[in-house]
């Protein structure tokens, strides 16, 4: 019972885990996708606002070379149409001028006027461009303006139309350039300067607002900061949050779901078994063991058979390790005893020198109450010790100083004990030694590599060797063909047991085989 | 504090007389020709001062010039003469090294790329940057320009001062050529006296060695 519990605990574990490990993983995904979109939209924004910042300071640089080196007369009417035309196409332009030194002497444009002289130049740069960059010294009713000379012209900018990009959904957006802010949407927006801020997505918490910066490099340096309220930019990605939490929530259940479906069937089958064990419908069915050197049959190994009520049958390999987890092992490992003895006994009783194997798990070493039931069993029908040889599992026998205990003290009274699925787990020469056994039983998956290129078919003569340097007996498991038998003949194996000898067989197969040997 | 301040006033005095000792020798001439006059002209009433009384005389011009009404708007300086930089930087040349400091700017000739060896002969780099420059000064005619000419401190007092002098007017004889006004020049030889550069290496005195228009705003 400890051991169901054991099972409920890390079952609940698991599904408690499970489902918050992919509760956790789905949020931190989506809200890692809110924060990618936010900041490729910003990034977006940048990018084209960028681009057509630069293109606009490239182009009125230019523009203002070109009117240095117009020919002709200033202000005469061929001059003003020259600057007419560069101004009809470029509706950010609001004025250009012509100025002798501090003097505008002609121009064009929205803006005749002679007041644009701010105090303060913004950058003087070694080409001999000058700019002024928007601020209440270049403001002209009410629009803070651009400026830009070179030479004895210069161009007056509306810097607003550079971001009007379309919807801003409630954003408020400042574009610097060269560490200036040049434009904002909206005009009076208070927006923190890029260099106070990370690149990226950060949470002003104190404002409760949401602050991207995204830099670009390029010929003219030029970053973009935007703001929105926290609130704004949960309810923009409120409905993917919603919709991923939902698919989390629907992922968790299937886990829950599919968790408690396992349980169920688990533990269904351990209470099924347990029926059938009470009710004596687990059988076994008996595989021969041949002596590779007579070809006579000296016993078999009993295997477990479950046959449900409607015929089905369960296979060994579903209900074995159930039956371990649910502590119901000696239950069955009795079960099988108690049927080969019914099965076999007169068999057994009529040829002594047959032995009948018996699978034991680690939990039948821990008690008494296998040896004694064992041994009661086999007063009744009459039989010796030697009539039942035990099998275990490496695991079983290196689990406890316990184990060992009762290993010496099995075959003590008489049973031979054999050390079953031999090379598959800790096998060493060292801890072998330390045990007392009769018989190693050598894995099928040696056996089938006997013949082949395969690394492990080198292991089974280590393997052979090492049992033979002990004293052990060896049989072969899984033998199937003629070669692999006289291959493990050659080499000193003692028994075989496989398909080519017999398939598993009922009891009352099992004695006509034996009984038609000795015939034979 | 009040003890300096006396020292400029007496310095201020003696400059006025000096420039009204100048004016009236110069009279006749500059009648009909106040803006643009000829080089010849120019190139006579042009001489250098003597660094004690060049402040003095300096302050005393400025006043004449805004008597004559060359003169600014206090609202205007800096766009003035934030435009007159930039169009130095545009007519810049390698010969010329500008910096700002204030409202003035100051344009440094080293001496190396403007003379050539050893006399006060203008380089042919020097005589095109410098034409460039008359344009932009021809243009912007609300300033007063200094002339400066230094030296290194290789041979003796008096020859440096008047090596100074003579590299300095030969700078301002070369803008009056190009129709800069040549009331707007004070020209002045400091010699050695007032180094920029450690003059025991090399390249210290080659630093040394140099000329330096400053030009300020005509302004109260």
């Amino acid at each position: 019972m400890q051991r169901r519990d054991r099972v409920i605990i890390d079952l609940s574990i698991a599904t408690l885990g499970g489902t918050a490990v992919l509760f956790a993983s789905l949020t931190w995904y989506l809200w890692r996708g809110s924060f990618t979109a936010e900041e490729a939209l910003v990034g977006g924004l940048a990018t084209s606002l960028g681009e057509r910042t630069e293109a606009m300071m490239l182009d009125t640089r230019a523009l203002l070379a070109g009117f240095d080196t117009l020919p002709g007369p200033r202000c005469a009417p061929a001059h003003l149409k020259a600057l007419q035309d560069a101004a009809m196409g470029r509706p950010q332009i609001r004025a250009i001028g012509y100025w002798r030194a501090a003097e505008r002497r002609c121009g064009v444009g929205f803006l005749q006027t002679n007041a644009l002289k701010p105090a303060r130049a913004d950058r003087i740069y070694d080409s001999g461009v000058i700019a002024w960059w928007p601020g209440p010294q270049t403001e002209v009713g009410g629009v803070q303006l651009f400026l830009m000379r070179y030479g004895d012209h210069d161009v007056a900018i509306d810097p607003r139309g550079l971001l009007d990009v379309g919807p801003l959904e409630g954003r408020q957006v400042g574009l610097w350039v060269e560490k200036l802010r040049l434009a904002s949407e909206p005009a009076n927006a208070v927006l923190p300067s890029p260099e106070s801020l990370k690149v990226g997505l950060t949470f002003d918490r104190k404002n409760g607002r949401a602050i991207s910066r995204y830099s670009r490099g390029g010929e003219l340096p030029i970053e973009l900061v935007a703001t929105e309220p926290i609130r704004t930019f949960w309810t923009r990605y409120a409905p993917t949050l919603a919709v991923g939490s939902g698919i989390g929530l629907l992922l968790a259940a299937a886990w829950l779901f599919a968790l408690m479906r396992y349980t169920r069937h688990r533990l269904s089958l351990a209470s099924m078994l347990r029926n059938a064990l009470a009710a004596h419908r687990v059988h076994a069915v008996y595989q021969p063991v041949i002596e590779l050197a007579t070809g006579r049959c000296v016993g078999a190994e009993s295997l477990a058979r479950w046959t449900l009520e409607g015929g089905a049958s369960v296979s060994p390999e579903s209900f074995v390790p159930v039956a371990e987890l649910t502590g119901q092992s000696t239950e069955l490992a009795l079960a099988v005893l108690r049927v080969t003895l019914a099965d076999l006994g007169d068999l057994l009783r009529e040829a002594p020198s047959l032995s009948v194997n018996i699978n034991l798990s680690v939990d039948e070493l821990k008690s008494e109450r296998f040896a004694d039931v064992l041994d009661a069993e086999l007063e009744r029908s009459g039989l010796k010790q030697g009539a039942i040889t035990l099998e275990l599992t490496e695991r079983a026998v290196i689990s406890t100083d316990s184990a060992r205990t009762m290993i010496a003290r099995l075959r003590q009274r008489g049973h031979r004990v054999a050390l079953d699925d031999f090379g598959t787990g800790y096998s060493s020469l060292a801890y072998l030694s330390e045990l007392e056994l009769d018989l190693i039983k050598i894995d099928r998956l040696f056996v089938q590599s006997i013949g082949t290129e395969a690394a492990t078919s080198h292991v089974i003569t280590h393997v052979i060797e090492m049992a033979q340097s002990l004293g052990l007996r060896t049989v072969a498991e899984g033998v199937e063909t003629e070669a692999q038998r006289d291959w493990l003949k050659a080499h000193g194996v003692d028994y075989g047991q496989g398909w080519l000898f017999s398939k598993p067989l009922s009891a009352g197969e099992f004695a006509a085989f034996v009984r038609r040997e000795v015939v034979a | 504090m009040i003890a300096p301040r006396r020292g400029t006033g007496r310095a201020i005095v003696a400059g006025l007389l000096l420039a009204a000792l100048g004016c009236s020798a110069r009279t006749p001439s500059t009648k009909g020709a106040a803006t643009d006059g000829t080089s010849g002209r120019s190139a006579r009433t042009v001489a250098p001062v003597s660094p004690s009384v060049f402040s003095a005389t300096l302050s005393a011009r400025r006043h004449a010039l805004i008597e004559r009404g060359l003169r600014l708007d206090a609202d205007d300086v800096g766009y003035y003469m934030d435009v007159q930089e930039a169009r130095m930087r545009q007519a810049g040349r390698a010969a010329l090294r500008l910096t700002r400091r204030g409202s003035s700017v100051i344009l440094e000739l080293p001496g190396p790329l403007t003379f050539e060896s050893g006399s006060a002969r203008l380089s042919a780099v020097a005589i095109a940057a410098l034409s460039d420059v008359a344009k932009v000064l021809v243009d912007y005619r609300l300033t007063i320009i200094s002339v400066e000419g230094h030296t290194d401190d290789s041979g003796d007092v008096a020859s440096n001062r008047t090596l100074s002098e003579t590299r300095a007017m030969a700078v301002a004889r070369l803008l009056i050529s190009k129709s800069v006004d040549a009331e707007r020049l004070v020209v002045v030889g400091y010699g050695s006296e007032r180094p920029v550069g450690d003059n025991t290496t090399e390249v210290g005195r080659e630093a040394n060695r140099r000329v330096v228009l400053r030009i300020d705003a005509l302004q109260h």
